[in-house]
């Protein structure tokens, strides 16, 4: 028992021999730690950061794009219901049957999915291109800078224009309008194109019109030439779980989407075959960067009503992958 | 993933010092380990004293939490917008910083980011949207930190001989978690600690009078044992806290969603956030937590004015659109925080729910 005691009493005597030495020990870790602490300020500088979903906006600007809705699988009219070319009466023009030397406006509306991420001083381009289907660039029309408010705020959609005098020597054009947000949520709705030719036509005409074809992507490619006369609906799709539907749980965006597509498939819109309507060619194999001709043939049917109007909708895309490349609307309304 | 927001603000005249608020948690904490020890011990000061000290460290440590969540920011306005370009960005890690917050130094606009402007500079030329945060907001609130916010991470900006060598910024923290897994580990750690360190008070006080030692030099040793052992267990909490908080909510966890945004240094952005003084340093206002971030384009090209159209890359060109930039931030600051503020608005929320604004693919469509 004496041992046991004499034992702990060395051990204690151990202890308090060191315990100066272990506190000077201890200080010194927390000096050093402080210097650490303060010099680096306990952060560390990084070139870049993450920012959280919730936090980061993106906007999410949205033009009618027919290269979006087609990779869908939706039928379009390249009658952009989002633009509008008038002349300085007011009056409505189609692109393909622009004046020389002439002055017209140009306006594009442009919505936001985003209920959060408004897009201040958003710039909107609008492009020139040769008529036809991948027509190339021609020339910056110019630009408006707008602000693009979140969903359903007042000012959004907005509106964006330009005021254009078209080149002297005589040509057949499209409009190409395109949203620029570096950020947006879904970029392959930015763009838009605009690529009409509106006709007046008489009952019994025989119609053509030909339509130059540029394939864009790299290397030969298999394209597909479709046609159809959609028409957009008179009332959008509404979510379900909303509105009258509000008893229903309140239904996705892929829900939605999908039931969008359905109600949108260009089989379900066929061109009327009273008006004899025909392709020169359905299929074209072509180059990168070679241009066919393709013509649009028809005729007014002679019981069409007088003041009637019928679409012709004209879409070209790689048969292998679906890539939209293009199309036209050719309107004709009948005198 | 929404923003973190863990902490809370107070109102102005009932923020604490970190001193404080450990006081407030000590003396009863360190009252009831001492009852308790003299309790179990069948009515020993030496056991008292043993609970006394094994209790000190878990007092620390709840103080300091409850002190970093609830009292050392001070409420001054919920969700105010600030515009500017990034000056400088810094992340907390490690083990003595374990709380993972992630921090943006703004530069008000229209200051440029290398100006080296201090906040006194600066206040003429800022708009008063952007002028508040480097302003007085309660004359009791102190802003003697105001200038150790800025785009050079060292003491400020200022380097040694005093040379100013960064741009006074706002301080916008995105806030982590690492703190609140920290916190609970070393809270749990810290109550094994004190059970732990009074065992080892009361054997050291057993060894301590074995070897004829005074009562009372034995009473200190029984405290500082305990309290020795309980923070040697409480900091083995702590660090067992830094690495379970690990990655969640860090930026390389953030990194992970796809639908996480990013910015870098030199950017330009619109922050929104809760508008606070921050009482743990030296004194400054902050935008903590920030709870939407949006980047903003910038004028670029051949027209803005200053450009040189042959030399549209050069450095004075480049200086030319970033003075462009800043200054048209400064213009329309309000109409930008306007726009980021109407989501909050009751009328447009209303507006979105109606069916025909509820579109998924287009508004013609549906």
């Amino acid at each position: 028992m004496t041992g046991v005691a004499a034992g702990i009493l060395h051990f204690f005597r151990q202890v308090l021999t060191v315990f100066p030495n272990l506190i000077r020990l201890l200080l010194t870790v927390c000096t050093r730690a402080h210097r650490t602490s303060r010099r680096f300020g306990d952060k560390m500088p990084m070139d870049c950061l993450p920012i959280p979903s919730g936090v980061y906006l993106r906007p999410d600007a949205s033009i009618y794009s027919q290269s979006y809705l087609m990779s869908l699988g939706l039928a379009v009219t390249w009658d952009n219901p989002d633009v509008t070319l008038t002349g300085t009466g007011g009056n409505i023009i189609g692109s393909h049957d622009l004046l020389p030397s002439t002055l017209y406006k140009i306006s594009a509306t442009i919505h936001n999915r985003s209920n959060e991420a408004p897009a201040p001083g958003m710039p909107v381009t609008f492009g020139l291109i040769t008529f036809g289907v991948g027509g190339a660039t021609v020339q910056q029309i110019g630009s408006d800078v707008v602000n693009l408010p979140v969903r359903g705020a007042p000012g959004e959609p907005v509106v964006a224009s330009v005021s254009w005098t078209t080149p002297p020597v005589p040509a057949h054009y499209c409009i190409r309008i395109e949203a620029v947000w570096a950020d947006d949520k879904n970029p392959l709705d930015n763009t838009g194109q605009h690529n009409t030719v509106i006709w007046k036509v008489r009952q019994g005409e025989a119609l053509s019109l030909k339509i130059p074809v540029r394939n864009t992507l790299q290397g030969a490619r298999l394209l597909t030439v479709a046609m159809h006369s959609y028409e957009l609906p008179r009332e959008p799709l509404v979510r379900h779980g909303m509105g009258e539907h509000v008893h229903q749980p309140r239904e996705t965006d892929e829900a939605l989407t999908a039931r969008v597509v359905a109600a949108i498939r260009p089989e379900l819109f066929p061109a009327p075959a009273a008006w004899s309507p025909a392709l020169t060619q359905h299929r074209l194999s072509l180059e990168g960067d070679a241009e066919a001709q393709l013509e649009f043939t028809a005729t007014v049917p002679a019981t069409a009503p007088i003041g009637s109007r019928q679409p012709f909708h004209i879409s070209v895309a790689e048969e292998r992958s679906g890539l939209p490349l293009g199309g036209v609307t050719a309107i004709f309304i009948v005198q | 993933m929404a923003f973190n927001h863990i902490t809370s603000c107070i109102p102005d005249g009932q923020q604490k010092t970190k001193g404080q608020v450990m006081l407030e948690h000590g003396v009863p904490a360190i009252i009831v380990g001492a009852v308790i020890g003299f309790l179990l011990s069948g009515g020993s000061f030496l056991a008292a004293a043993a609970g006394f000290g094994g209790t000190i460290p878990l007092a620390i440590v709840t103080g300091f939490c409850d002190w970093w969540f609830h009292y050392r920011l001070v409420c001054i306005k919920d969700d105010q917008c600030a515009v500017g370009t990034v000056g400088l960005i810094l992340i907390s890690r490690g083990v003595t910083d374990p709380d993972l917050d992630y921090c943006i130094n703004l530069v008000l606009a229209p200051i440029l980011k290398d100006s080296l402007l201090n906040a006194k500079e600066q206040l003429p030329h800022l708009p008063p949207i952007n002028r508040k945060y480097l302003e007085f907001s309660f004359p009791d609130l102190p802003l003697d930190g105001v200038d150790k916010n800025s785009t050079e991470e060292d003491e400020g900006g200022i380097a040694a001989h005093g040379v100013k060598t960064g741009t006074t910024a706002l301080h916008c923290e995105i806030e982590g978690t690492g703190m609140k897994a920290v916190c609970a580990a070393a809270t749990a750690a810290g109550v094994v600690g004190a059970v732990a360190g009074g065992a080892a008070g009361a054997a050291a006080v057993a060894g301590c009078l074995a070897s004829g030692f005074f009562f009372f030099f034995c009473l200190v040793v029984a405290a500082v044992v305990a309290a020795v052992t309980s923070a040697a267990v409480t900091g083995v909490g702590w660090v067992i806290g830094v690495i379970i908080g690990g990655e969640e909510g860090s930026p390389n966890d953030v990194a992970a969603d796809p639908d996480s945004g990013r910015v870098e240094v030199g950017d330009h952005v619109a922050i929104i956030g809760d508008f606070v003084y921050d009482s743990a340093h030296e004194g400054w206002n902050e935008l903590h937590p920030v709870k939407k971030l949006l980047k903003l384009p910038c004028a670029t090209g051949t027209k803005v004015p200053g450009v040189d159209p042959e030399y549209p890359n050069s450095e004075s060109s480049k200086a030319a659109i970033e003075k462009e930039c800043v200054t048209h931030l400064a213009e329309h600051g309000a109409d930008i925080c306007f726009m980021l503020s109407q989501p909050r608005d009751p009328a447009v929320q209303n507006t979105q729910g109606l069916p025909s604004r509820s579109w998924a693919v287009h508004t013609r469509l549906g």
